[in-house]
């Protein structure tokens, strides 16, 4: 039983062979998101308000929020001018090359793949808690704690 | 119908047979969110599309949810009659249902994801549909009923994670709008 939706995944591109449209689309839309990602990441680490970076750029406090809602319309130069105006910066490029890197064999969370552990007790009167009760300072209820 | 002590006994019940794990399909990569999804869901985000305008657009959608789960930022709004135009996460009315809205915007009109946080980091996308065929509704209500339905048949009354702010929703890489 495959827990799993995906059963292929893309793969790297060799020779003359032509790249799917769909591959291509789907690295497009995750590169808009990774520089999404990587202009909102900076912009929390400045402390700049969008009203801020608004003036900064010369733009309206709602035109600076409709761009910095999604990245759809980004082009390299609003990626350009927000990070330039967060701070003085200019995108570092590198690569990476992901596909390279060896399928991960656990497609699902560890909370849902991990077997529930069952112990064995061969003396029920073996068990101890620990329990105490106290009053909360804040309210009138009693506290358990184990 | 069975019933089950959590939502995650529930999932894990139904994993594998009407419920789906969606890993990024770069599985080289670490993912700190997940994204489960319906038979449904499943198929129309699945496999390799035609280079064509409807191919493109199921590929974008695929990527977007792969983006999630994979720790992108993601806008979200919570108050269904006051959000931006291009908010990438909606809750949809009735917020008490707590049906979520994943908006994969281009191309433009776009596809629509609905479904519910089972917890935090973690969506169950039940249903999907293109944008344009929500023109002209005055409310969602028959795809609200339609997911709360889905839901229901795979948990029973076992309620979907309900949050007070974005950050209950998503840990971190995320803008409330």
């Amino acid at each position: 039983m495959t827990t799993s939706a995906t059963t292929y995944r893309l793969s790297k591109p060799s020779g003359r062979s032509k790249i799917p449209g769909s591959t291509l689309t789907y690295m497009q839309t995750r590169n808009r998101m990774r520089v999404f990602s990587l202009v909102h990441k900076e912009l929390k680490k400045s402390g700049l308000s969008k009203a801020e970076l608004a003036d900064r750029i010369g733009k309206g406090q709602d035109r600076i929020a409709h761009i910095l809602a999604a990245p759809g319309n980004w082009t390299l130069d609003t990626v350009s001018d927000l990070l330039f105006a967060i701070n003085g910066y200019e995108v570092d490029y590198k690569v990476s090359s992901p596909l390279d890197k060896p399928a991960r064999n656990q497609n699902v969370p560890d909370w849902l793949s991990a077997p529930i552990k069952k112990v064995k007790i061969s003396d029920p009167t073996d068990i101890k808690v620990n329990l105490r009760i106290e009053p909360d300072k804040d309210s009138s209820k009693l506290v358990f704690a184990f | 119908m069975l019933t089950y002590k959590s939502v995650r006994d529930a999932l894990q019940a139904h994993l594998g047979k009407t419920i789906f794990c969606l890993p990024s399909l770069m599985l080289g990569e670490e993912t700190p969110r997940c994204v489960f999804v319906s038979e449904e869901v499943r198929d129309a985000v699945e496999g390799e599309w035609p280079d064509t305008r409807e191919g493109r657009r199921h590929t974008r959608l695929r990527a977007f949810l792969d983006g999630f789960t994979e720790g992108d930022e993601f806008s979200l709004a919570q108050d269904p009659f006051d959000k931006p135009r291009l908010a990438m996460i909606a809750r949809v009315h009735p917020v008490e249902a707590e049906v979520f809205d994943f908006r994969c915007l281009t191309p433009n009109p776009g596809m629509r994801v609905l479904g519910f946080f089972v917890e935090i980091d973690t969506f169950l996308a039940l249903t999907w549909d293109y944008r344009e065929n929500f023109e002209g509704k005055d409310d969602w209500s028959e795809e609200v009923n339609d997911c709360v339905t889905k839901w229901q048949s795979l948990f029973g009354s076992l309620p979907p994670l309900k949050g007070k702010t974005v950050y209950d929703y998503i840990s971190y890489n995320v803008s409330p709008v």
